[in-house]
């Protein structure tokens, strides 16, 4: 404790340097940048920039990183809110509430809540982070395909049972979007599925089109020929700050997203998107007014977005505590700081002392830096909606064009997102949530891949997933829920909940 | 008034797509370089391959003095960004690097009835940058000390032994199958999907072991969380000076992970020479060879003729070996 | 076409899976339960498609008929696609600049009529500015066509 307080003190004047200073800002401007602009997202702003703290000495290199890192992951919300382009899988929740807030002209609210709800989760992140990093790091390392198997049926049986509306709509478009997350190349046997000659699909259908299709571009389709379009939306400056009421609806679920998000996020090589999900589910499971949902509530969006935060933050653990990536945004920051001569590994927190608590010090600075350089912005960023639809709408398709392609430099993403968008038109004029398809399609080959992973080191044996402790703690979680909810639904509770839903959608 | 304003914009129109073709056709007889150079890297951001080219970027640019773009293109094992390099135009703005499995990946679309989506005689080859033997390595909490050890208790119980890999016919599956196949032991196969998360289940202790790099083995190696076994090359390396090579044990077995430039097919050749020389300067520059002494990577330079002779003895025995490993349901 | 929306989804849901089933059954080994081949989970989940489209298509509980659903605005729908179509097509023959100021000609010219003013500079400005942020301050390549 005391050691951690006066490393903390060290980190601290580490970060503090003017040079320092001067790097996490300028990382978190650009991070933003990044993140609000479609296609480069974390990833591509981390690699463009790498070359060029080649110069740099490592702590300010990897502050400048890291900071593009969390700039982009505040950033990302943006386009979610404002366009309902959501610039990675894990936004797809934040742009439904998110959008129909800014369409009701609360856009300001729903900015300003991301922010600080992203504030609070990258700051109580930082201290988990801070305090528990190596004993956790090899908490998350003994998870073994098993254990992502059972964690994501638990995940799925959770989702299954707090959706709203059809749970057989849902669950079809859950299913429809594991198919889909199975084409390519079977990674396990070296066959191509459903690939249709494309090489390109050999590695599956790439997420960001999927979500921009199914939410940025079957919007356009479906509002833009439209008579009564979307109007220009004048918001007033008392708009832009949320009102006492909607701090009070949001202050939990921030808190519930932060420690969710984190958890989900420790885990090396899970979907961070489930995290969001769940969060969302939980919020309108526990909500009063559940009918709110989809409509516009600011839980819908300060629940996930928190979660999303905790949950990149999280995947930092793994990486600094043990110098294993978590995805291909830590594998990125890994290799930085590989090139940067520092060896991260498990000796990372006790031979670079001075850099990593620089780093935590730079992280406590930017999630700051961060909350002042958005809260102003949001102004800006309003302005937006003024502009009216005719002009706004060939922009966004614009947008998300050159977003799916930047994405890999590929035509065929394009392809996807068109064949995507016509699916989400058709899905909303059928009444199905095209959100589960998007979940589907990042999930499935983890659990595919899981379960044969699992029986191949088993040679064959589904005890495997009941003899490994971790393993069956999700599966007796899912069974109890599933128990919970046979005794709810015949108590009649779950009917009135269901049909409170079904009331409102009508 | 509105027809006429259509009227304007086609012509507009016209003039944009007219103005672009004359502009293509105009391009011949330039002075090379003076346009930004793009290299294809196959693989996502972060990996080997990756970091290669970033670091050859830097080093090109005070070279070539353009400025030097990477294009992560990734998918199929590198199939993907492979071929979209191919789809490019060979007028030495684009460049590749790419990895050991450029010589074999098409024997792959041949063993399941595909059509090859490039070929190695698509490119043309420049120079080799590094090359690393695989090294196989185990937990450090695992039982066999020594590979000695490690092939006796295999053969006690073959196929019982977990191995892990970056994925099907990856270069560290590719490796650790040439090792079994020479030291005569069966071992379980399961696939990954890259080197880190290979690592991380061989840090978890899911797999049993796997056939790294070396530079990934080295920062593990000194917090002793795990134990490399036999290198998988001609002589022992410097950094791991106990470790034997498979040679030394008796078993004709090599094979490096390494990372090289091509250029396409149809590239004139006074532009390759350039190329060639550029690459020579630009693994000598202060960034180039930084970069690599911090990733742990040797370099080991090759200019076109040794390289195009190493090529032909390392993909012939690669090719060989994916025949013999064949399809695997 | 008087059959009710549920009606409707649920049969294209029970055809595709059973255009799933049929392709991997043609197409993939399937392995066994304790070794899963390549068209194992497909074949699980196609099935699984198909019982729920049968519960959609049974048990419905959205009643509307098929023609009580408006379709606003087919032309727009039509040339957003057709713009998408043309981005594929053209992205790398002619270049991002290219590609992008015909399709936005179009979109504001011929379907939203803006003034001819307003459609260049948006049109022009939107192109070349959104390349200049990508390609040159950014460093993301996009496709280029010589000169433009």
């Amino acid at each position: 404790m005391v050691d951690t307080v006066s490393n903390l003190i060290l980190g601290f004047s580490t970060a503090f340097t003017p040079i320092n200073l001067l790097w996490a800002c300028l990382g978190c401007f650009l991070g933003t940048v990044v993140g609000v602009l479609p296609g480069i997202g974390p990833l591509a702003g981390i690699s463009l920039l790498l070359p060029v703290t080649f110069s740099i000495e490592p702590t300010g290199g990897l502050i400048l990183l890291c900071g593009i890192y969390y700039g982009a992951m505040y950033g990302g919300s943006t386009t979610s809110i404002l366009m309902r382009i959501p610039g990675e899988a894990a936004s797809v929740m934040t742009c439904i509430d998110g959008y129909a807030m800014a369409r009701k002209g609360e856009a300001g609210p729903a900015l300003a809540i991301s922010a600080i709800g992203s504030y609070v989760a990258g700051t109580v992140s930082v201290i988990a982070l801070m305090f528990i990093a190596p004993p956790l790091a090899r908490f998350a390392l003994r998870f073994g395909p098993p254990e992502y198997f059972s964690l994501l049926i638990m995940g799925l049986i959770i989702l299954g049972y707090m959706t709203g509306g059809s749970m057989a709509k849902n669950l079809a478009m859950i299913v429809l979007g594991l198919l889909i997350g199975l084409v390519g190349m079977d990674t396990m046997t070296g066959n191509f599925r459903f690939y249709y000659g494309f090489v390109a699909l050999g590695d599956g259908v790439s997420v960001v089109p999927v979500a921009v299709g199914l939410f940025g571009l079957s919007e356009i389709l479906a509002t833009a020929g439209d008579p009564n379009r979307p109007q220009a939306i004048k918001t007033k400056l008392k708009d832009l700050i949320p009102t006492r009421d909607q701090f009070k609806r949001s202050a939990a679920p921030i808190g519930r997203g932060t420690i969710l998000g984190f958890l989900i996020g420790i885990i090396p090589g899970s979907a961070h998107i489930i995290s969001t999900f769940i969060s969302y589910a939980i919020e309108r499971r526990i909500s009063k007014t559940p009918e709110r949902f989809g409509k516009g509530a600011i839980e819908g969006v300060a629940g996930p977005e928190s979660a999303n935060n905790a949950a990149s933050c999280g995947a930092l653990v793994p990486m600094l505590a043990l110098g294993v990536p978590t995805g291909p945004i830590p594998a990125v920051l890994l290799a930085a700081l590989m090139v940067h001569g520092i060896d991260p590994g498990p000796l990372f927190i006790t031979e670079h002392a001075v850099t990593f608590w620089g780093l935590i010090g730079s992280m406590y600075l930017g999630n700051f830096v961060l909350l002042l350089l958005n809260l102003p912005m949001i102004g800006v960023f309003v302005n937006f909606l003024r502009i009216p639809y005719q002009y706004l709408y060939p922009t966004i398709l614009m947008f998300c064009l050159v977003g799916c392609y930047a994405v890999n430099y590929s035509v065929v993403d394009i392809g996807i997102m068109t064949v995507m968008g016509i699916l989400g038109y058709f899905l909303k004029k059928f009444e199905y949530e095209s959100a589960g398809v998007v979940l589907g399609v990042v999930l499935a080959p983890i659990i595919e891949r899981s379960l044969r992973q699992s029986l191949a080191m088993s040679h064959g044996s589904y005890a495997i997933f009941f003899n490994r402790p971790i393993s069956i703690c999700f599966l007796l979680g899912a069974l109890a829920l599933i128990v919970v909810a046979i005794v709810s639904m015949l108590r009649k509770k779950e009917a009135l909940w269901r049909a409170q839903l079904a009331k409102a959608e009508k | 008034m509105r027809t006429k304003m259509s009227k304007v914009l086609f012509v507009v129109a016209l003039c944009v797509c007219v103005a672009g073709l004359s502009s293509a056709i105009g391009v011949a007889g330039e002075p090379y370089p003076e346009r930004p150079i793009y290299v294809v890297a196959p693989f996502p951001p972060g990996g080997v391959c990756d970091l290669h080219a970033r670091s050859l970027a830097a080093g090109l640019e005070p070279v070539l003095k353009v400025s030097v773009l990477v294009i992560n293109k990734k998918g199929a094992g590198g199939a993907v960004g492979m071929q979209y390099a191919t789809t490019r135009k060979p007028d030495g703005y684009t460049i590749m690097v790419a990895l050991s499995s450029e010589p074999y990946l098409h024997e792959v679309d041949k063993l399941f009835g595909r059509k090859p989506v490039y070929t190695p005689d698509d490119f043309i080859p420049i120079a080799r940058l590094s090359s690393d033997p695989l090294v196989i390595t185990v937990h450090s909490g695992s039982q066999w000390k020594t590979a000695q050890e490690f092939i006796a208790d295999a053969k006690k119980r073959p196929g019982k032994i977990d191995v892990g890999s970056a994925g099907m016919y990856s270069v560290m599956h590719v490796a650790h199958e040439l090792f079994i196949r020479r030291a005569g032991i069966q071992l379980n196969h399961i696939p990954y999907t890259g080197g880190g998360p290979t690592l991380r289940a061989l840090l978890g202790r899911h797999i049993d072991c796997a056939a790294f790099g070396p530079s990934v083995v080295i920062k593990q190696l000194k917090a002793g969380t795990v134990r490399p076994l036999v290198v998988l090359g001609d002589k022992r390396l410097a950094s791991m000076p106990d470790v034997p090579t498979a040679k030394e044990l008796g078993y004709d077995a090599e094979f490096y992970i390494w990372a090289s430039v091509f250029a396409l097919k149809g590239t004139p050749d006074n532009i390759v020479k350039k190329l060639r020389d550029a690459v020579k300067k630009a693994v000598q520059t202060k960034e180039f060879t930084t970069a690599m002494k911090n990733l742990k990577t040797p370099i080991q330079y090759l200019d076109q003729p040794d390289f195009i002779k190493f090529l032909e003895v390392d993909g012939k025995r690669s090719r060989q070996l994916i025949r013999d490993i064949g399809r695997i349901e | 076409m008087n059959q009710k929306l549920d009606r409707i989804s649920g049969l294209a849901l029970i055809l595709l899976a059973v255009y799933v089933i049929i392709h991997t059954l043609v197409t993939l080994p399937l392995g066994n339960h304790f070794h899963p081949g390549s068209g194992y989970v497909p074949l699980l989940l196609a099935l699984l498609l198909a019982i729920l489209g049968a519960i959609i298509f049974f048990k419905g509980t959205l009643d509307m008929p098929f023609s009580s659903v408006e379709w606003p605005g087919m032309i727009h729908v039509l040339v957003i696609m057709g713009c998408c179509v043309f981005s594929i097509l053209a992205f790398e023959r002619i270049g991002y600049r290219a590609t992008t100021s015909i399709i936005l000609l179009v979109l504001f010219g011929l379907i939203e009529r803006l003034r001819i003013w307003q459609v260049l500079v948006l049109t022009f400005g939107f192109s070349f500015g959104s390349y200049w942020v990508f390609n040159s301050l950014l460093k993301v390549p996009l496709p280029q066509w010589s000169l433009f």
